[in-house]
């Protein structure tokens, strides 16, 4: 709240990145990036723990080969170093105000199927395919 | 003794793939395909050639930003459009990255760069550690990959030299020399079906099926049924009917194979047409039109086929 516009881009009063998540906009590199920089943070250092919050699409947990993939992401992470991570599942109501408000939502990355895509690029009938299944998953 | 410094025209690098391959997978696309599929996904690997895109949601018009874009084209191929977001003049455009370099958006970009095999490989060995823990590895893909063999058997040879696991997705229209010389580098081999009537094959894809059907009765020379999975995209109205799938399912079973995978459609590529001045032309199936694929997937396994979807 009390810190002004920065020169990435950042405006002022808006979030910081949340923990130790990337911030707004700068997780281009995909989970296996994202994973290996918060891995490579001193946690010991950290005596009140650290936060990693990371978003995943429903689809990636469909299938048992789905899961297996995901779990070894996150043993990865701890093979790395890392100390903590969490899962947000996106949901519905989110992406809708994303169809509605586009420019609020540029850095919404929605898992398509075996990849991400900005959710505010992808036609009108991908999203709202997108935006179904969530609901019947959640 | 590989040469590292061959180099292959690439249009992406994905990170954390999940569905070419066993594990969590790095899957490097190669621009350049021989078929014009109708369902298509990557719309933007068919032509060899670097190519320009102009994604319109993340430009912020000309307004806002003094149109750089425009400023910067040496061919005067970049136009304002009178709606404030510029127009493309495709035959006019040279693939220079001028405009794409100009604008502070990322709404321009050129897509199709030279990378050399170890710069490919330097980026694939950063999830190493993923690799390890899943039981990934490199796949290549496209377009297609044998459209620049010399390239795909090097970078996949190399890759084994650094124990990489390797897969490959390919279409099959290539000579079989060149395949042949690939897979010998190649661990998981998916090879692609698309229709058994040389015309409907030809109407659908732009090229008739018979070298990819010869060199289908040639693979298993080569490479063991547990190391091959025959996919078929499965695409309403062009080659979803129950007799186009018993034929290619009891074609592929007579050969030896053992593995195949029936791929639902999907139309999550369709807004990439857009961005690179093309038409996507396959309308969305009616309502009920689309076929059950899951007694498609039961068809194959009553052919004494194994169904690999979601198993890898």
């Amino acid at each position: 709240m009390a810190c002004g516009a920065t020169p990435d881009g950042r405006q002022a009063g808006a979030p910081l990145s949340d923990g130790c998540s990337p911030a707004q906009g700068t997780d281009v590199n995909g989970p296996t990036a994202t994973v290996k920089s918060v891995a490579n943070l001193e946690h010991i250092n950290l005596a009140q723990g650290t936060i990693f919050n990371m978003k995943m699409h429903p689809a990636a947990f469909e299938t048992k080969a789905g899961m297996m993939k995901w779990a070894n992401l996150v043993r990865t992470y701890f093979d790395l170093g890392g100390w903590e991570i969490q899962f947000n599942v996106v949901d519905a109501d989110t992406l809708k105000a994303a169809q509605a408000n586009p420019e609020e939502y540029k850095d919404l990355v929605v898992r398509v199927v075996g990849y991400s895509a900005f959710f505010v690029e992808l036609d009108k009938a991908v999203q709202d395919d997108i935006i179904s299944r969530t609901e019947h998953t959640v | 003794m590989i040469d590292t410094s061959t180099k292959g025209r690439i249009f992406n690098i994905q990170r954390y793939s999940l569905h070419d391959g066993s594990g969590i997978r790095t899957l490097v696309f190669l621009k350049g395909c021989p078929l014009r599929c109708l369902w298509c996904s990557n719309p933007e690997s068919q032509k060899s050639a670097p190519e320009l895109g102009f994604i319109e949601s993340r430009c912020v018009g000309q307004e806002a930003c003094g149109a750089p874009c425009v400023s910067a084209c040496l061919e005067g191929a970049v136009l304002s459009n009178g709606q404030g977001t510029p127009a493309i003049d495709r035959g006019a455009c040279t693939h220079c990255g001028e405009c794409a370099d100009a604008c502070c958006h990322d709404a321009l970009k050129l897509v199709g760069r030279e990378l050399s095999v170890a710069e490919v490989l330097a980026e694939v060995e950063k999830d190493r550690a993923f690799y390890r823990r899943s039981g990934g590895g490199i796949t290549i893909g496209g377009g297609e990959p044998l459209a620049q063999h010399e390239f795909t058997a090097a970078l996949l040879e190399a890759a084994q030299e650094q124990y990489l696991h390797t897969a490959i997705e390919t279409c099959g229209h290539v000579a079989w020399k060149h395949l042949e010389r690939v897979l010998r580098f190649v661990d998981l081999l998916h090879f692609d079906l698309k229709h058994m009537d040389p015309r409907r094959h030809a109407e659908l894809t732009g090229r008739s099926n018979e070298l990819i059907l010869g060199n289908l009765t040639k693979v298993l020379r080569v490479k063991e049924p547990q190391d091959v999975v025959i996919r078929i995209p499965v695409i309403p109205g062009c080659n979803d009917s129950a007799e186009n799938i018993r034929e290619s399912a009891t074609f592929v079973a007579n050969l030896g194979f053992t593995q195949i995978e029936l791929m639902a459609y999907h139309r999550f590529g369709a807004s990439k047409y857009r961005q690179y001045g093309m038409v996507y032309q396959l309308d969305e199936p009616a309502p009920g039109a689309e076929s059950d694929l899951q007694d498609l997937r039961r068809l194959v396994e009553s052919l004494g086929l194994q169904e690999v979807t979601g198993r890898m």
